[in-house]
């Protein structure tokens, strides 16, 4: 008796009722993401245009200042990026080494403030300060990993991510305890600084300038440093398969503290600009920071070290923007517009159908998404959206919701980031 | 063939460089814990007043606990233990030495210099203390000397028995026990009539007085020579019991918590009501995350979030004053909502983190944690949430008398389980039926009738239990609230871990892709934990919504997810009666974020010791304190691998001994 089974292949994933519907809703949700980005997108160039925009002077001032943020968040990123590739967990108390660095450039800055070095001498006392927030966060960044890594290697993967956590909470409050809770406030800088220099037709405030100068010249000098040197390539080696490496001849200890202390060191230097740029510091300024620049190496691509420095700045640019962003959305939507996007969810909605035929297992959820999805949206594309818009009040409270936004965004459409992870995307052993 | 003669031992060193180590590290540890403040505040509570302080217990405790550790060796099998000497004391005084140095050089520092623009809790009164009121020089070598004293001590506790070593460090943390809970003992002895026995033991310095400090070590001593054995010996028999005795001892035990608990509150005063309702809702929220993070496995960071929804749940539906909606809802006909909208929130959360890995699992969970408090507390939607302002007037005067008649029902339907049980036990034991899964035995059955018969009788004959009008005032009434609803969640938790769903998480956390393939639906598994822990967390919310009577979006913040981790893995992933103890041990005593504990002093300091618990938990002993067998063997899987492979090991050399002497007979 023929087995009539074995002519088409069937896949052993079944299609069942929960995932199906998990499917078809993350569809929906992404689908809606995108569309309210581009609607925001959209609308704010169409208010723009309109002239009811904000000024241009305002958005330079908005994409400097995002850029500025960015590149901190890059070199944060760093850090985050680099300790994932090689012991492939998130280093929540990165964010506090950060924190450290910044309160080091806090106290040393306060220091040569009072001495008189840091107005009459202010690009040695700058670099004096880079130097220390840079050793400071170098030294904790070596002692967590002594202290509470090290010994965790092998261990299940969600242990040495609590015990992070443990790192982060520990750090944070001792902080507290030693110093206080309240603000500290960084000296005065420089008038030099505070006014606005022209550079290549824009003005940018000096201050800015300094944070992205600084940056991009930390990160050149990082990657030269992997690309190029012994240790940078034990980095990338031991990155790929530890075991491996260490039967190589690397020193995977060795190795690993100097990756701590890399990301360690970027991460002070990120620390400096961020207390010289906003002038304050205190024992949580680490946490929302650490967040939002574990999101920017998400999005560039965990492992990549140019995608984390990307994904800071994109996230720094869409941060500070996000506010005018989210006012595009207020821009009502006209009637052929609404209807050709009607008549893209029909479509979209007979795609779906088409697919279904193909009786992929692992798809039918999104395509049963697109279906009903795309039925849905057409009726609402006719019905509600002519004319339609959204206002949100306070919207720059919102800001720091973006970023949890995009890294929900990321992991949902494109977990690889934008550059790609460099390193495998299924489960390393 | 004759056995290996073991080598001659050889004779101890003194290991110098590691002594400096230690030292260094130990009066690293010191100088910490007195730039932070704490040697300061707990100065003021005495263990053995007037001659020693809690401060100047910690600061001992440090030197001697290194000058042991320095030589404590692992002794693996195989090896032989090494021999106690005068070298463990010279590793000690030396490390105890350097430390010593290392305080010294600090307290000259802060004598000289005024660094209190730096290091703020360096305060003149500090100083004084560390220099043990001898001036800052004097003190200074007074420090060093101590240091060695100390130290030497602590290597010292190598040369005496085994025993007698347990019986002093007994003693030593009796009496730091007693002196920290001088309150509550102090409370219950004056509420008793024995006032006396407070102000003998007790001085007006909050702490142990000297005599009473020696009687408790003398006696904690004792008790324990006496009794130390035969406490390990009674812990062994009752692992060894089979498993449905063990089952009706648990029950047994759990019915007398309940009952105790409902009686107890009458006797505490309203601090200590307080400090146990907050225990209580930490209990809950922990048992909700127990279920996500102990059973299923996903290390879910934004917990807070369900507790929040839970909270502006109900306040939106009990409060007169809530901005947008407001239908004044009793608190118990608001309850189904909150589950609701609890289900609703978890399959939000659950859903995009399906595919997610361990990590990005944790910090999208994170992620939607904040999202969460955000949008409270944002203008947008103030007209519905109350903005930062918050909701005020929660459920005042409004849950009305639905309770005794819920009480009832559910009190019937338990007798009847319990009378059915007890039958069904019966039965079995004259073989008509074979044994069933759960627990049919008859103590269970007379547990659950009795608690039925509990829950009638208050339903029917205490007015006050049947019209309940709890507010936040009444601490009485709103723990006894919470202790119903943490003995249900229990309840929950419990038959959830035995249930298939149970087993399905269990196949999960171990290895997904295997789970799968063995036809686990691992996405209807996951979005069931995270919608039950959801559901048990809205409780939380809830409760605390009503027990706060206002709430602000403050309240709602990240830590509040992480003091629940901590509770639940300091108790043991995935263990009921863990998480109960967690919760006990570390709500009760150090406190919430916002709560204190019983231990008043370490209000400032408890979320950093909360770090440090974490990260020493996840160090030594990531199973937690009371684990399931499983859940150890998961943990420290090498040992085991290596225990057994040893066992056989032996074995086979025992068998080629036995054989080979055989052969020589012959």
């Amino acid at each position: 008796m023929t087995n009539r089974r074995n002519s088409m292949p069937t896949l052993s994933l079944a299609a069942d009722g929960p995932t199906l519907s998990v499917d078809a809703f993350l569809f929906a949700l992404k689908v809606m993401l995108l569309f309210f980005a581009a609607w925001s997108l959209v609308g704010t160039v169409a208010l723009q245009i309109d002239g009811r925009g904000i000024t241009g002077p305002a958005w330079r001032d908005a994409i400097v200042g995002g850029l500025a943020q960015g590149f901190m968040y890059g070199l944060i990123a760093l850090g985050y990026s680099m300790v994932y590739g090689v012991l492939g967990f998130i280093n929540f108390a990165h964010g506090e080494v950060f924190m450290t660095g910044g309160m080091a450039a806090y106290f040393v800055s306060d220091a040569l403030f009072d001495v008189g070095m840091w107005e009459s001498a202010f690009p040695a006392a700058f670099l004096i300060a880079l130097i220390s927030a840079a050793l400071v966060s170098t030294v904790v960044a070596v002692l967590i990993e002594r202290v509470a890594y090290r010994s965790l290697r092998a261990a299940p993967r969600l242990i040495p991510l609590i015990t992070s956590i443990g790192m982060s909470f520990f750090l944070q409050y001792a902080v507290r305890g030693l110093f206080g809770d309240g603000f500290k406030t960084v000296p005065v800088l420089p008038t030099a600084l505070q006014d606005r220099v022209s550079i290549f037709g824009l003005e940018i405030e000096g201050i800015k300038l300094l944070v992205i100068v600084t940056a991009i010249v930390s990160m050149v000098g990082l990657w030269l440093f992997v690309e190029r040197s012994r240790t940078g390539r034990a980095i990338r080696a031991v990155a790929e398969d530890k075991e491996i490496a260490g039967l190589m001849g690397i020193d995977v200890n060795r190795t690993v503290v100097m990756t701590f202390a890399i990301g360690g060191a970027m991460a002070g230097v990120a620390g400096m600009l961020w207390a010289m740029l906003f002038r304050k510091v205190y024992f949580l300024s680490g946490f929302l920071p650490g967040i939002k620049a574990f999101t920017a190496a998400v999005l560039g691509g965990i492992g990549n070290l140019i995608g984390a420095m990307l994904g800071g700045v994109t996230l720094g640019v869409v941060e500070a923007a996000g506010p005018t962003l989210l006012q595009g959305l207020t821009w009502s939507v006209p009637t052929w517009l609404a209807y050709a996007l009607g008549v893209g969810a029909a479509a979209m909605s007979v795609l779906g159908l088409l697919r279904l035929r193909e009786r992929d297992a692992r798809r039918a959820g999104t395509n049963l998404g697109m279906i009903v999805f795309g039925v849905i949206g057409a009726l609402i594309a006719f019905t509600k959206l002519p004319g339609a818009d959204v206002y949100i009040p306070g919207t720059s409270q919102l800001k720091d919701m973006i970023a949890f936004v995009v890294l929900i965004g990321v992991l949902m459409i494109r977990p690889v980031g934008l550059l790609g992870e460099r390193l495998a995307v299924e489960e390393r052993g | 063939m004759p056995a290996a003669t073991p080598a001659a031992l050889p004779v101890e060193q003194v290991p110098w460089m590691k002594a400096v180590r230690w030292g260094l590290v130990a009066g690293a540890t010191a100088v910490f814990l007195s730039a932070i403040g704490l040697v300061e505040t707990f100065d003021a509570r005495k263990v053995a007043d007037p001659f020693l302080s809690l401060g100047y217990v910690f600061l001992i405790s440090v030197a001697a606990l290194a000058g042991y550790l320095i030589s404590k060796r692992q002794v693996l099998e195989g090896m032989a233990p090494p021999q106690p000497g005068r070298h463990n004391v010279m590793a000690g005084a030396f490390l105890g030495m350097v430390g010593g140095v290392v305080l010294a050089v600090f307290l000259l520092a802060v004598g000289s210099f005024d660094v209190r623009e730096i290091l703020i809790n360096v305060s003149p009164n500090l100083i004084d203390l560390l220099s043990l009121g001898m001036g800052t020089g004097g003190g200074a070598a007074a420090l060093v000397v101590l240091g060695a004293a100390v130290g030497a001590l602590g290597g010292a506790l190598h040369l005496i028995g085994p025993r007698t070593r347990s019986g002093i460090v007994t003693g030593i943390v009796w009496v730091v026990v007693v002196g920290l809970i001088e309150l509550v003992i102090g409370s219950i002895l004056r509420e008793v009539g024995l006032g006396a026995v407070d102000s003998f033991f007790f001085t007006d310095l909050r702490g142990l007085a000297w005599p009473a400090a020696l009687l408790v070590f003398l006696g904690a001593f004792a008790l324990d020579r006496a009794f130390n054995g035969r406490l390990k010996g009674a812990a062994g028999r009752f692992q060894a019991m089979s498993e449905p005795r063990r089952r009706q001892a648990g029950f047994i035990f759990a019915t007398a918590l309940l009952a105790a608990g409902m009686g107890l509150p009458a006797v505490f005063g309203p601090f200590i009501n307080e400090v146990l309702a907050s225990v209580g809702l930490f209990m809950l929220m922990g048992l909700g995350l127990n279920v996500v993070v102990g059973f299923a496995g996903l290390l879910d960071l934004g917990y807070v979030a369900f507790f929040a929804v839970g909270a502006y749940t109900t306040a939106v539906l009990t409060s007169p004053q809530s901005p947008g909606l407001s239908p004044e809802m009793a608190f118990f006909e608001a309850i189904p909502f909150v589950l609701l909208m609890a289900a609703i929130a978890g399959l939000i959360v659950g859903t995009p983190v399906i595919r997610m890995r361990g990590d990005y699992l944790a910090i999208v969970t994170l992620a939607f944690g904040e999202i969460a408090r955000l949008i409270f507390q944002a203008d947008w939607l103030k007209g519905a949430f109350g903005g930062a302002q918050g909701i005020l007037q929660i459920g005042q005067g409004q849950i009305r008398t639905l309770f005794g008649y819920v009480l009832v029902g559910v009190g019937c339907v338990t007798a009847l389980v319990g009378v059915l049980r007890w039958r069904d036990s019966i039965r079995m034991d004259r073989g008509e039926m074979r044994s069933l899964p759960g627990s049919s035995s008859k103590g269970v059955g007379i547990s659950l009738v009795a608690m039925g018969a509990a829950a009638i009788t208050a339903g029917m004959f205490f007015p006050d239990f049947a019209s309940w009008t709890v507010t936040g005032i009444d601490s009485q009434a709103v723990f006894r609230m919470v202790l119903v609803f943490v003995g249900l969640a229990s309840f929950v938790s419990w038959r959830l871990q035995e249930s298939r769903v149970g087993r399905a998480w269990m196949a999960m956390r171990e290895d997904e892709q295997v789970a799968s393939s063995m036809g686990i639906n691992v996405v209807t598994a996951k979005l069931l934990a995270f919608v039950i822990g959801a559901m048990l967390a809205s409780v939380g919310g809830a409760l605390f919504a009503v027990k706060l009577g206002t709430i602000f979006p403050s309240s709602f913040k990240i830590v509040q997810s992480i003091i629940i981790l901590v509770i639940v893995i300091v108790g043991g992933m995935g263990s009921v009666r863990g998480v109960a103890i967690g919760a006990l041990v570390l709500v009760g005593i150090l406190g919430g974020p916002t709560q204190p504990g019983l231990l008043r002093e370490f209000q400032e300091f408890k979320l950093l010791l909360y770090g440090v618990i974490l990260i020493f938990m996840m160090l030594q002993r990531p199973e937690g304190l009371l684990p399931s067998a499983r859940r150890s063997r998961e943990l420290h899987q090498e040992e085991f691998l290596q225990d057994a492979w040893i066992k056989t090991q032996e074995g086979v050399a025992a068998e080629a001994d036995a054989r080979s002497e055989d052969e020589e007979d012959d």
